[in-house]
């Protein structure tokens, strides 16, 4: 693949999956900064590392993966293991968003990823191991933790 | 997908246009560098090596005198330049500030072989002096592929000055939110007082952090092994741990052979249309540290102030 050819594929990716790299980001870290922070990281490496294009979904774990490697990078940065964050989510317009991302603090991140990748990506708990890295049996655990802590935000 | 709050509220979080384009920006800029190179950048930190580093000033003039860009020696102005709050003085070295608040990141330029770092310093600058409409601080005239310093402000304050900056040399902050970096500030004289409030606080955190001159160092063909603990492995996404020890003594070598272009030039602008400039040189030392009956290195940073006027022209201090 040509230099111009990667650069092009890279920006469609992009944008594609624009809105599934920040999602996963800003439920990890919980602020805009970080977020929009590792959302360029991720496009980096997006340019820098080749991509999988044997599918759609290895594509779209790939992605997943990667930014929630970027976000273990930022939560072990000298800055985050001594600063707290002061966001308090205000860049988020909705008052029930709030609510949530401020419940969705209190959870280990391990299970934000959990619950994000099993409730708004729908994926299974095996699926979940293997993009994480996990057995099932941890994934479910820590989904049922997971769900016994955020009781009110999951109900349908 | 299923209906709940969860689900609802991970939906009304979106990405900005702005920061899709500043992704796809950075992304392009990657590309067109890949040959040439920039690959990857792995943020480092630098806990292990923060509690030795130490920021000390030593300059060559008590209060001086200053001159204007031509050498011209300009009597009727004097200003002094205080460091941390500290004023520097001829010859003493003073210590202003342990380095705890920088950071860092190890740039691969290309992959395994060659790598830059950044370095973050708290390094506030002041002006005093009478009848001092504004000052300008800049590292921009001294910026190379090399090396390149850039100071990082908080927005409220930078929106005070004009930065000259272009987009390369103004840019957000890694690690410290509604900050940026500049290579060129003005400043009114009234203002540097916000230059206290160059602080970063969190409601939670134990302590306050000064916002750095960030020195940002470029090295070529530097072995990555002088860095890690053992090989890295971009491909599996394996990042080992930095050797801190390493970093700093690689750190102390590389700013040392590029000190020509760690300069500072701070130019006061008085109220009756007279400038003045002085530039401030920084050079790094490895200073041999006893502790606890043990002892080890640690790069010592240094300023003094760099003499612009052209030989025949007698210097003042």
């Amino acid at each position: 693949m040509t230099e111009q050819n990667g650069t092009h594929r890279a920006e469609e990716i992009i944008r594609k999956y624009a809105n599934l790299i920040y999602r996963v980001a800003y439920q990890n870290l919980q602020n805009k900064a970080d977020a929009d922070d590792v959302f360029g990281d991720v496009c980096l490496t997006v340019v820098t590392k080749d991509p999988p294009d044997d599918s759609e979904e290895h594509l779209r774990r790939w992605l997943i993966t990667v930014t929630i490697n970027r976000c273990k990078n930022v939560r072990k940065s000298f800055w985050k293991t001594r600063v707290d964050p002061i966001d308090d989510h205000a860049d988020l317009a909705a008052n029930e968003t709030r609510e949530v991302m401020a419940e969705l603090q209190r959870l280990p991140e391990n299970y934000r990823n959990v619950v994000y990748l099993y409730y708004y990506e729908e994926y299974t708990i095996a699926e979940i191991g293997e993009i994480l890295g996990k057995s099932p049996n941890t994934i479910g655990t820590w989904l049922r933790r997971a769900r016994e802590k955020l009781k009110g935000i999951l109900e349908e | 997908m299923k209906n709940n709050k969860y689900t609802r509220a991970i939906s009304s979080v979106e990405v900005s246009q702005e920061t899709i384009e500043k992704g796809l920006a950075r992304a392009k800029n990657a590309g067109q560098k890949r040959t040439g190179k920039v690959i990857f950048m792995k943020k480092w930190t630098i806990a292990a090596a923060a509690a030795c580093l130490a920021v000390v000033i030593g300059v060559s003039g008590a209060v001086w005198t200053g001159r204007d860009a031509g050498g011209t020696v300009q009597t009727e102005h004097k200003f002094t330049i205080t460091a941390n709050a500290a004023e520097l003085k001829r010859d003493v070295r003073l210590e202003v500030d342990e380095l705890t608040a920088g950071g860092g990141g190890v740039e691969f330029i290309e992959e395994d072989k060659a790598l830059g770092i950044e370095q973050g310093v708290p390094f506030n600058l002041r002006v005093e002096g009478d009848d001092i409409e504004s000052v300008t601080f800049s590292t921009e005239q001294y910026a190379t592929d090399e090396m390149r310093m850039r100071f990082m402000l908080r927005n409220d304050f930078a929106s005070l000055t004009e930065n000259n900056g272009t987009d390369n040399k103004i840019s957000s902050h890694s690690y410290i939110p509604d900050c940026i970096g500049a290579t060129t500030f003005t400043v009114p004289y009234e203002n540097q007082l916000t230059n206290e409030q160059f602080e970063y606080r969190s409601e939670n955190s134990s302590r306050d952090w000064y916002v750095p001159l960030e020195l940002y160092i470029i090295m070529d063909s530097v072995p990555a092994e002088d860095f890690y603990a053992e090989h890295p492995d971009f491909k599996n996404d394996r990042h080992p741990d930095i050797l801190h020890s390493a970093m700093i003594e690689n750190f102390s070598r590389y700013f040392n052979e590029n000190s020509e272009n760690a300069r500072i030039a701070v130019t006061v602008n008085y109220k009756d249309g007279a400038v003045q400039t002085e530039e401030i040189q920084l050079y790094c030392e490895l200073c041999d540290v006893a502790d606890s009956g043990s002892h080890w290195y640690k790069p010592v940073l240094y300023a003094s102030l760099y003499d612009i006027a052209t030989p025949d022209t007698p210097v003042i201090g």
